[in-house]
This record gives structure tokens, C-alpha cells and sequence, in this order.
């Protein structure tokens, strides 16, 4: 098992983000809360500092994903989409990259792997089929 | 007032500097993309030769004409011209009747129909109909301050050009249409795909989470089986989010995403030429290829994909792959998807399991 990492998930589908959840704890990492707006979501990176946000691209309340990374990467923490329409690029350089739904549950470990070794600088030494880093 | 409808001038009679506007009026408004814009271009071309004071290209809007653009009128000319009732004024009539009409000795006339091209100073004056097929699209017309008539073969350019200008009109006008048509379906697919992704997430969530619930073993077992096999299904469909064939699945890809061991550690595999097939069979593939993964994922360490001869050909290699399963290789699923396949399953005994699926297509 890798690091762990805090991770905040911003995910309005609650079985999406239970399933998710779920599969992160299996590998170690910890959740450190799940948003579905866009407030909730920059109230709790402002709480929890974690390590890592995993963002979908559409939320509740018809807020955007991609403006909550931004908001989320502005505040120094590093994004990835999670996503059943990836956007073809990012916005901010700490947008990493988006794992594209459906995923393979037992990926998603691989995936934080892959994306711990990006932002050491390394070169991941394997890349989900799911995981498309920017 | 006459009607030059009632004439056919001939082109051919033209005169050949007439022929030379002509040819480069068709160059420009075959290049054209802007409605307006292109006429504006026209009247610029024609307007020295034809001696031309005014024009008004007026567009069918609803049961209304709007003036799309004009040249040779005040700004406040225009605004109160601005839109014409089927049937008011000449070009009102023209669009109404669909016939061209050339108004001459205009100043002299007191004909209530040409109030507004008097009121503008215009004494002789040709209106046209912009027509495609019995269909109307607005009219075009030209006028003269200078003098109060066109001759016979002007009228027969000014014809011929609204032609062409009709037809360019038309062009666009589909061109527009195929573009907001592709645009909607593009974004009809988009949304299609997010909610189908989104919707198998979600099934793989609930069947993930029931499993997770579940204090008896067997339904816990059989769920998180369920539950790996939408996985499979969805890794099947994610190729055709991603191509330009979408009827073709490539089946190294597709292996590779779902030959995974729990252990991470790596299974290689090896593809000759560039097996695919079509969605509904690589589906299939897939699930009979985890069917037999998934009782020992670790005991898998190579996986060759073979199209020579005239089968599709996935040897499956490690330790313990090549022992029968009886259980497994006699149930229902595995029968099932053979079947669908046409699919010969063997084992030999020791390390390698086959598959081989007749009529195989490779990309």
C-alpha cells in the first residue's frame, strides 16, 4: 500500500460518492468529505486542507466542475475530474487529469497511484486505462 | 409599368462584358458565406457597368419581408422601409404574384404601389423574386435615379444574377441548417453518452454497495460477481466514447483493462496485427475472458491474441489456467457466451486456456 492521502470528493451522485469512497478506504486513503456544490465543496478545502480533490464536472444545483476545480487548484489543491464526459483539457495546471466513468472500482487505487507520482515529478509506472492525465 | 417576365431575353445575347460580370458574380457567390454580405459584394461589383443607384434585398421573414441589406439609401430611408407586407409596395407584389417586375418612368407615375421607390428619387427600377424551386426566399431589386429605364439585356443580367444570388441564398441557407442539425445531434449524443456512463456508474455503485451489505457470504459473493461483470461490460463500451469507428472495439485494449491482478503485478499482453471486433462480440469476449480471470486474477500472467488463420485466438497463460474448472467451464455463463460466440474453450491440461472465435475481423 502507497501513501495515504486526504482526499475530498466532489461528487453528486451519493452512490457514485459512497462507491468511491468505499474504494479509496480499501487502499488506504482517507476521504476527508464529500460535496456536491461548489460552496460546500471550497468550504470544506478551506477545513480539511486535503491532498487531493476528485471532481465530478457536473454538480448539484447546475454548478460546474470545471469552475470548482479551478477554484479548488487556486487554493493549491490538485484536481482530478472524475467524469462521464472528460473535458478535453484543464484550466489551471493543477487540474491533473480526469478518470473517466464508468471505472474500474479496483482502478481507482492505481489511479491516486499514478497521480502521487505526477505530482512528485515522477513518471507514473502505470496509468489506468481510465486515468487521461492533461 | 411592363412585365419582363413576359420576355425571355437570352443570355446568350448578352453582351460580353455582361458574360465576364456574370462569371465573376458566380465565382463570388459560390465562395460567399454571408447572406447580407454577399450581395453587399455584388452591388459593389455590378453596380458601374449597370450604372445602378439603389438596390434592396429584402428576406421572407414569417409572412413579412425584412430588408436584409441595401445600398443607395439613407439610414432613415431604410428603418422606414425596414419590413413590407406580402403585397405592399413593388417588392411586396413581386414576393405575392412571384414574378419579376421592372417599374420605368417612375417619377412620372402615380401609381400608389410605387410610393417608396418614388419617394427615393429611383425612376427606373427592376424587382426580382429570390426563388428556389416553388419555394420564396425574398427579392432583390435594383433601381436608377439617372434615367427612367434598363434595356432588354440589362433586365436579363439583372435576371440571371438574381438567379445566382437565389441560389447562393439557398445554399446557405441549408448549409445553416445541416450545421444547427449536426450541432444538435452533437450535443444529443454527448448527453446521451454522459448519462449512459453515468448510469452504469451508478449500477456498478448499487450493486457495489449492496454487495458491501450483504452479512451472508454467497450474496455477497454473487453481487461483487454481478458487480465485476458491469464493470466489464462498461470497459467494453469505453472504446466507443473515444473512436472514429465506433463499431469496432479493439480487443488488446480491451483485454488489457480487465486482465488486472489483485496483486498489481503486471500481465503482459501481446497482440498480433490489430484484432477487433464488433461491440456486441467484444462484449462478449470480455465477459467469457473474465469469467475465467476472476476466480484466480493472480494466476494470470500473459495473455496472446492471435488473428492469423481464420479465427480470433486468446491464449490465456500462468500457473494454474491450463487445469479444468468444471464448475466454471460447464456453467451457464460460460456455455451461454460461448455459444454466442461460437467460441471453442480449451485447456491443456497445465498452464494455457483458449479461446477461439470463428470469423474473427481484425481492423
Amino acid at each position: 500500500m502507497g501513501e495515504a492521502l486526504r482526499i475530498l470528493l466532489v461528487e453528486d451522485e451519493a452512490l457514485v460518492a459512497m462507491l468511491v469512497e468505499d474504494a479509496l478506504a480499501l487502499h488506504g486513503h482517507v476521504v476527508t468529505g464529500i460535496a456536491d456544490t461548489e460552496a460546500e465543496a471550497l468550504t470544506l478545502a478551506f477545513a480539511e486542507h486535503p491532498d487531493l480533490a476528485l471532481c465530478d464536472v457536473r454538480l448539484a444545483n447546475g454548478d460546474c466542475g470545471r469552475r470548482t476545480a479551478v477554484a479548488l487548484a487556486e487554493r493549491g489543491i490538485p484536481c482530478l475530474f472524475l467524469s462521464g464526459n472528460c473535458p478535453d483539457d484543464a484550466d489551471h495546471p493543477l487540474i491533473l487529469g480526469c478518470v473517466a466513468k464508468p471505472f474500474h472500482t479496483a482502478a481507482l487505487g492505481r489511479v491516486i497511484e499514478a497521480t502521487l507520482a505526477k505530482l512528485r515529478g515522477e513518471a507514473p509506472e502505470r496509468v489506468p486505462g481510465e486515468l487521461r492525465f492533461y | 409599368m411592363i412585365d419582363p417576365a413576359s420576355t425571355d431575353p437570352a443570355v446568350d445575347g448578352l453582351p460580353r462584358r455582361h458574360l465576364r460580370l456574370l462569371g465573376e458574380a458566380a465565382d463570388r457567390l459560390l465562395a460567399a458565406d454571408d447572406s447580407a454580405g454577399m450581395v453587399d459584394d455584388l452591388f459593389t461589383l455590378i453596380a458601374d457597368e449597370l450604372r445602378l443607384d439603389v438596390f434592396f434585398n429584402y428576406r421572407l421573414d414569417g409572412d413579412d419581408l425584412l430588408l436584409e441589406t441595401h445600398g443607395g439609401l439613407t439610414a432613415a430611408e431604410a428603418t422606414s422601409f425596414e419590413r413590407l407586407a406580402i403585397g405592399e409596395a413593388v417588392c411586396g407584389c413581386v414576393a405575392r404574384d412571384r414574378r419579376p417586375i421592372a417599374a420605368y418612368g417612375v417619377q412620372r407615375s402615380d401609381d400608389p404601389m410605387a410610393h417608396f421607390v418614388r419617394s427615393l428619387g429611383v425612376d427606373a427600377y427592376v424587382c426580382t423574386p429570390l426563388m428556389h424551386g416553388s419555394t420564396l426566399l425574398g427579392t432583390l431589386s435594383f433601381g436608377r435615379r439617372w434615367t427612367d429605364r434598363f434595356d432588354n439585356d440589362e433586365v436579363a443580367f439583372i435576371r440571371t444574377v438574381c438567379h445566382y444570388v437565389a441560389l447562393a441564398k439557398y445554399r446557405l441557407m441549408i448549409e445553416a441548417e445541416l450545421r444547427e442539425g449536426i450541432a444538435v445531434s452533437e450535443r444529443l449524443l454527448a448527453e446521451l453518452n454522459h448519462r449512459v456512463r453515468n448510469a452504469l456508474q451508478t449500477a456498478v455503485a448499487v450493486v457495489r454497495l449492496g454487495a458491501a451489505d450483504m452479512v451472508d457470504t454467497t450474496a455477497r459473493s454473487a453481487l461483487a460477481d454481478a458487480a465485476a461483470r458491469l464493470e466489464v461490460l462498461a470497459a467494453a463500451h469505453r472504446p466507443l466514447y473515444a473512436t472514429d469507428s465506433p463499431s469496432q472495439v479493439d480487443i488488446v485494449a480491451l483485454i488489457g483493462s480487465i486482465a488486472v491482478r489483485s496483486d498489481d503485478e503486471p500481465v503482459t499482453i501481446l497482440g498480433t496485427g490489430n484484432p477487433s471486433l464488433p461491440v456486441e462480440q467484444a462484449v462478449a469476449v470480455a465477459l467469457l475472458t473474465h469469467a475465467f480471470i476472476a476466480p484466480d486474477p493472480d494466476a494470470l500472467a500473459q495473455v496472446v491474441i492471435d488473428t492469423s488463420g481464420d479465427a480470433l485466438r486468446l491464449t490465456l497463460s500462468g500457473p494454474t489456467m491450463g487445469q479444468p474448472r468444471a464448475a466454471l467451464d460447464d456453467g451457464r455463463l460460460v456455455r451461454g457466451l460461448a455459444r454466442q460466440l461460437r467460441a471453442e474453450v480449451a485447456r491443456d491440461g497445465a498452464e494455457r486456456l483458449t479461446i477461439a472465435i470463428p470469423g474473427r475481423t481484425d481492423g
